[in-house]
């Protein structure tokens, strides 16, 4: 399930951590269609895969983060399943959480401009 | 992102082998970061007062705490993507 192991035993989940369909699936992986010999658009090619793995590598880091928070705002006993308020819950934190971060990076920036900068 | 060393004298099946261990690692210490989140969080909830073993409540507590947290995982990722979507089309 963390998509390792057995190489190429099934399809590639579109996360390494990727439990239920990939509905939310914003970075798919792309095929890779490498020439034998080397060239420039392979090396282009090459970079472009490493970036879009450095992306998702991002994304999860991030979610964890979320997770993490919104794990110990919502959930006080763990029971036999998420239930609506629960998720709800979740999906208020995580919201909310970005909007906190968004508002503190307009301030700070303004903050800055007051003050001519660092 | 830096430029990478040349990568002239690879070969196809190299750059595909290199993506292919990127890939792998990074899949893995996802995975060991995620299980590390998961010990700490499921000690808190369920063990109370550390005992000489782990008892069949506890045993069933951290069980359904790990689908939980796993659950979550799963709903704060599906919330997180909706929003940069909604982010990007402004």
């Amino acid at each position: 399930m963390f998509g390792f192991g057995d190489k190429k035993s099934e399809p590639e989940p579109a996360y390494s951590v990727e439990l239920d369909s990939g509905a939310h699936d914003v970075m798919p992986s792309s095929p890779i269609n490498f020439t034998e010999s080397s060239s420039a658009s392979d090396d282009a090619e090459l970079q472009r895969h490493l970036m879009r793995e450095q992306q998702r590598a991002q994304f999860q880091e991030q979610i964890n983060k979320f997770n993490d928070i919104c794990w110990e705002t919502c959930i006080d006993k763990p029971s036999s399943r998420l239930d609506s308020k629960t998720e709800t819950c979740i999906v208020n934190c995580v919201n909310r959480f970005i909007d906190l971060n968004l508002l503190c990076a307009q301030r700070f920036a303004q903050m800055l401009q007051q003050q001519g900068g660092f | 992102m830096d430029s990478l060393p040349s990568t002239g004298r690879m070969t196809g099946a190299q750059r595909e082998e290199l993506i292919e261990q990127v890939k792998q690692q990074i899949a893995i210490a996802t995975a060991q970061e995620l299980l590390t989140k998961i010990s700490e969080k499921c000690f808190k909830k369920c063990i109370i007062k550390p005992s000489s073993s782990l008892d069949s409540s506890e045993q069933k507590c951290i069980a359904m705490c790990m689908d939980r947290y796993m659950d979550s995982w799963n709903l704060v990722s599906k919330t997180y993507s909706s929003r940069l979507q909604k982010e990007s089309m402004r």
